[in-house]
């Protein structure tokens, strides 16, 4: 190899050194401005919160437009919030490359910031809350309903079967007899088991009221509610 | 409300017997299993039905003395019968046998008329793992088994629609002539 393209090859490895050198610090002073002590005004994590909040009720709106069921609502939401939570976690660490050769060589820093911090912890706590229900329900498995509602309705009765929120957890109005006996009903896992029911008596709904537990989980079906 | 009617011997005595049988209350021992002969080898479900009026004053023996329940199963493969009736708490609770081909675990809905109201019930759970071997009683035939459904219940129910015979007896005055006294009750 010449004299003359020795030269050359040095000075274009000079030339490609310096570009990673600038990058490095563009992608140092963004990481400062994302996680420096002005956070708690900084538009970023305002328009973060917004997002986020938008988020959340669009994926409602969106499970209930498509009417999914409750249980993969709450579950959806409570997913929604542990991602937000943890976005806020993990803009707190930030990567500081430590190698002016290379911006993949450096170290994982950590710098804290109170008011994401505050509410990644508010995000969590709201997760373990709205996680509960789901978990819970799943850990129990399937369920059935079956029993007498005994009513003065008589012939052409159903009944509807509603969550602690008030939304249905079966989408059928389950038939009952002329005695008002509701044969066995098998639900799965991830359909709420019913915290309350409402007799139709013809075009006659009639206010929800709390299910007997005799009514859920009995394998005989001897349980009897009075529905008013 | 109440009507008394003075009738001659003559058909009434022949109508007033008829309610009479009818009109029976047998004695009920849920423990006595169904042994009716006539199941031709097979299987047996005892069916207890409780049935009350949601008004007080027709939970009374007289009232229900007159409804002559039955039951009637709409398959063909599928025999009932009658077995005997008690009035407890202020309700009726009569009992049903279903005769059952062997194996078959299935039973379809099936109607208990009552008085005039017929009620068409789906069939409650039979628990088919714990059966009864219950003996015919009768030589020839073989022991059956006897499996028990959950109790029926037909509960709040409107008044009855329909005349009740409350009583009816034969006197016979100084002539020698023969009277029957009936009452009979009109609830409408």
């Amino acid at each position: 190899m010449s004299k003359s393209a020795k030269s050359r090859s040095s000075s274009t490895v000079k030339a490609s050194d310096r570009k990673p050198v600038a990058s490095y610090d563009r992608s140092k002073s963004r990481s400062e401005a994302a996680a420096g002590e002005t956070a708690e005004g900084n538009p970023l994590f305002v328009a973060v919160l917004t997002v986020g909040a938008s988020s959340m009720a669009a994926v409602n709106e969106f499970t209930n437009a498509f009417q999914f069921e409750p249980f993969w609502v709450d579950f959806g939401f409570a997913a929604a919030v542990l991602g937000i939570a943890l976005y806020f976690l993990g803009s707190m660490f930030a990567f500081e490359s430590t190698s002016p050769a290379s911006r993949n060589v450096g170290r994982l820093g950590f710098r804290f910031a109170p008011l994401r911090f505050a509410a990644a912890m508010v995000l969590i706590l709201i997760f373990a809350v709205s996680i509960g229900r789901p978990v819970h329900n799943a850990l129990a498995g399937d369920w059935t309903v079956c029993g007498t509602f005994v009513s003065i309705c008589g012939k052409n009765s159903c009944v509807r079967l509603w969550d602690e929120k008030g939304r249905k957890t079966t989408d059928e109005c389950l038939s009952l007899d002329d005695s008002g006996y509701l044969p066995p009903h098998a639900e799965a896992w991830w359909r709420y088991q019913p915290a309350k029911v409402s007799l139709v008596c013809g075009a006659d709904e009639r206010q929800p009221v709390p299910v007997n537990e005799t009514m859920l989980r009995n394998a005989e079906c001897s349980g009897r509610q009075e529905l008013r | 409300m109440f009507g008394k009617t003075r009738a001659s011997l003559g058909s009434l005595l022949l109508i007033a017997s008829f309610l009479f049988f009818t009109a029976e209350i047998r004695p009920s021992n849920a423990e006595e299993p169904c042994v009716e002969h006539g199941y031709n080898g097979k299987d047996v479900v005892e069916v207890p039905v409780r049935f009350q009026f949601e008004n007080p004053p027709f939970q009374v023996s007289w009232v229900y003395s007159g409804l002559n329940p039955k039951l009637e199963v709409q398959r063909e493969d599928y025999e009932s019968s009658g077995r005997g009736q008690r009035i407890e708490n202020g309700s009726l609770v009569s009992f049903f046998c279903i005769y059952i081909t062997p194996g078959k675990k299935h039973i379809a809905n099936f109607k208990v008329t009552y008085g005039d109201r017929d009620i068409v019930v789906a069939p409650r759970v039979v628990d088919w793992d714990h059966k009864q071997e219950v003996s015919s009683g009768m030589e020839g035939y073989p022991s059956h088994s006897l499996f028990i459904m959950q109790e029926i219940s037909l509960l709040r129910l409107p008044d009855p629609n329909w005349a009740i015979l409350k009583s009816a007896t034969l006197n016979r005055d100084s002539n020698g002539v023969e009277l029957l006294d009936v009452e009979v009750y009109n609830p409408t």
